[in-house]
């Protein structure tokens, strides 16, 4: 396929996400927060930040006074998006070059860096050290890999790389990888059993660990679960979330471009939610998508 | 002794938790003098046994995937209590085991065929019928639906399918009341169905011996509010939890595949356990009980059938057994060799796995 073709499903697809209020997981649904993150971060990734910020706004109208946002208006709970929000108003403000969502940004971080995922002492029969603190899906319970990713991710956004918590966060990513490569929901042995790995969560998790400067080497295996993997998947999100993780380390092949389009396709005739669509907007962007952009500041040291 | 009270679908609701059919109706100073009865510590008494209402419980052998499952389905239910007439534009919503499904694994989770069957019967008596499950392990419900292979099945059967872990919630009381949960935020679909068939594998669990059609209700609980996994629920109890939703559901029956099965270090990396059972029922404490016994495994110690029994009995001598007896189906189940497992053997022989 031309690049020409490929081109344009893309700039239709940015075109509808411009356009859009509605910002649900599935057509005709209620609009949630985690769409409306990544429609305004697609659109922010294809060079219309300001076209964002509708989205980027009603994220704002969300946050509650404590400074969580919730996964809709209706639902102000759980408040795992007030991650992904912290991401959009971070790097929405950067690229318009103001400050308009530093209040929003700050009430968000004083509640993420007091809140934490249940920690309880190691034990025998579950793998992972359950120790460290990350941050969970729900209040009052154990942190899990994809709301810790994406919190690591906001922080490095919101410049907060060397933030005790985020480092924290970063060692506890780390240690929930499988010993045979990828990630899951965040369990790694439990009864001596080593757990099944997946495609999403593997993604998001490199991606957030690329952010964090991780280096490729400590993910290897992980990586190469995803190159191996990847053709086989037949899921917009899985394979979205797989492409971002390899475009994170710069191993995403052309071909999984030309599947993204693909996808795209089955996108339209399946009739679609935006949620979707955002991903694979952003999965196109490859190593230009602002969610595996790394928040260049001077004299950052590696967490390698 | 509390009084029978309407839920929302005016049905009676009796004082053990289950539906009330027509063909599962009891008389209430039965119950009040066996329950008069139960309390004097008598309960074991023949006169007793015979008095206290039985739930039906319907056990199909040799069955395949490929064979004529529509028809054991059919008898099944029918067998089980249910009045097809009542089904005529009712929703019904089949509620299938996709917690983490792999391609390498099959066995992990309910088989296309079998919930394709559901719905055919269900449809022939009018009913519309929708798919609906809400994975716990897995956020991307779209891999799972095409690694179960279930997606391929429900387009060729042109049945909907509802993403439980994605859709407007409500707000359900908790009618169970064994955890503190004070509540429950169910899916749209659920809260819609007038009947949620529970439509689990059958298979052993690492932590709580045994997951059949009760723990199979976890995936109706939305990972939208309670995440993946389900984090809430394990945090305050898993057999309480598990009673509770059972006790605020809707009204339930349950279809349970048990063609092929898994033991070991279930419910997801087990080895599988060819069975050639179909089991179904309308009281899903009786059948989990039935099932569990088929395992070589006693209810009783299986954590939450042991605080089941205000949703419907556990003991043999309730359960009115149609099709096959189970006890000439019983093929223990290996289970893992852990302290907390090995007492729920039938047999201090039963098998088991490292």
């Amino acid at each position: 396929m031309s690049r020409a073709v490929r081109m344009d499903w893309n700039s239709q697809a940015v075109e509808h996400l411009a356009s859009t209020r509605e910002w649900n997981y599935r057509r005709g649904g209620d609009s949630y927060a985690e769409p409306a993150a990544l429609t305004a971060l697609a659109l922010i990734g294809a060079g219309q930040a300001q076209e964002s910020v509708v989205a980027a706004e009603w994220l704002a109208q969300l946050q509650s006074p404590d400074g969580t946002v919730g996964v809709s208006a209706r639902e102000t709970t759980p408040c795992w998006p007030t991650a992904l929000a912290i991401s959009v108003w971070s790097i929405c403000q950067e690229k318009l070059q103001d400050d308009r969502f530093t209040t929003n940004i700050e009430s968000a971080l004083n509640w993420t860096f007091e809140h934490q995922g249940k920690t309880a002492p190691r034990r025998d029969g579950i793998g992972h050290d359950t120790s460290l603190r990350g941050w969970s899906w729900a209040l009052g319970t154990h942190a899990w890999l994809e709301p810790t990713s994406m919190f690591v991710t906001a922080l490095h956004h919101a410049g907060k790389p060397l933030h005790p918590r985020t480092i924290e966060a970063v060692r506890m990513i780390v240690d929930r990888q499988l010993p045979r490569g990828g990630f899951n929901y965040g369990n790694t042995f439990v009864l001596g059993q080593q757990l099944l790995s997946h495609v999403q969560p593997t993604g998001i998790a490199l991606s957030a660990l690329a952010v964090a400067n991780i280096d490729a080497s400590r993910v290897e295996r992980s990586l190469r679960y995803l190159q191996q993997r990847w053709a086989d998947v037949e899921s917009t999100a899985s394979l979205c979330y797989a492409s971002m993780g390899l475009a994170a380390y710069g191993r995403s092949p052309d071909a999984l471009q030309e599947k993204l389009e693909r996808r795209h396709a089955a996108w339209k005739s399946k009739r679609q939610g935006i949620y979707k669509l955002a991903l694979l907007t952003l999965a196109a962007q490859n190593e230009r998508c602002p969610l595996i952009h790394k928040r260049m500041t001077r004299d950052e040291p590696s967490n390698a | 002794m509390s009084p029978a009270t309407l839920n929302k679908n005016n049905a009676d609701v009796v004082p053990d938790g289950t539906i009330a059919s027509d063909e599962n109706k009891f008389d209430r100073r039965t119950l009040v003098i066996a329950g008069s009865l139960l309390s004097a510590g008598i309960a074991a008494t023949p006169i007793i046994k015979r008095m206290l209402p039985k739930k039906q419980v319907f056990v199909a052998k040799n069955q395949r995937y490929d064979g004529p499952l529509v028809d054991t389905i059919r008898d099944g239910l029918v067998a089980a209590g249910i009045d097809p007439t009542w089904l005529r534009g009712k929703r019904v919503l089949l509620k299938p085991n996709m917690v983490e499904p792999t391609r390498e694994i099959p066995h992990m989770t309910t088989h296309p065929n079998v919930i394709v069957a559901a719905a055919e019967v269900f449809r022939s008596w009018g009913a519309s019928v929708k798919v609906g499950e809400g994975p716990g392990h897995v956020r991307d419900t779209e891999i799972a639906l095409e690694e179960s292979g279930v997606a391929e099945a429900l387009e060729t059967a042109k049945l909907p399918f509802a993403d439980l872990n994605y859709e407007s919630v409500c707000w359900t009381k908790n009618r169970g009341k064994k955890s503190k949960l004070k509540g429950f935020y169910f899916p749209q679909s659920v809260c819609e169905a007038d009947l949620l068939v529970s439509m689990p594998k059958m298979k052993t669990h690492h932590w709580v011996g045994v997951t059949a059609s009760m723990k199979n209700l976890y995936g109706i609980i939305p990972g939208i509010k309670y995440g993946w996994p389900k984090n809430v629920l394990h945090h305050n109890g898993i057999p309480e939890t598990v009673f509770d939703i059972n006790a605020s559901a809707p009204r339930t029956a349950a279809i349970i595949d048990g063609i092929e099965c898994m033991e070991g270090d279930g419910p997801i990396l087990g080895s599988m356990k060819h069975m050639g059972l179909i089991l179904v029922g309308q009281n899903l404490p009786a059948l989990d009980a039935t099932t569990t016994r088929i395992m070589g495994l006693r209810p009783e110690l299986i954590p939450y059938l042991n605080i089941a029994s205000s949703l419907g009995p556990i003991e043999t001598y309730r359960a009115e057994q149609t099709g096959e007896n189970w006890e000439d189906l019983v093929s223990p189940f290996r289970i893992l060799d852990r302290p907390h497992l090995r007492d729920l053997r039938t047999s201090a022989d039963g098998p088991l796995v490292t």
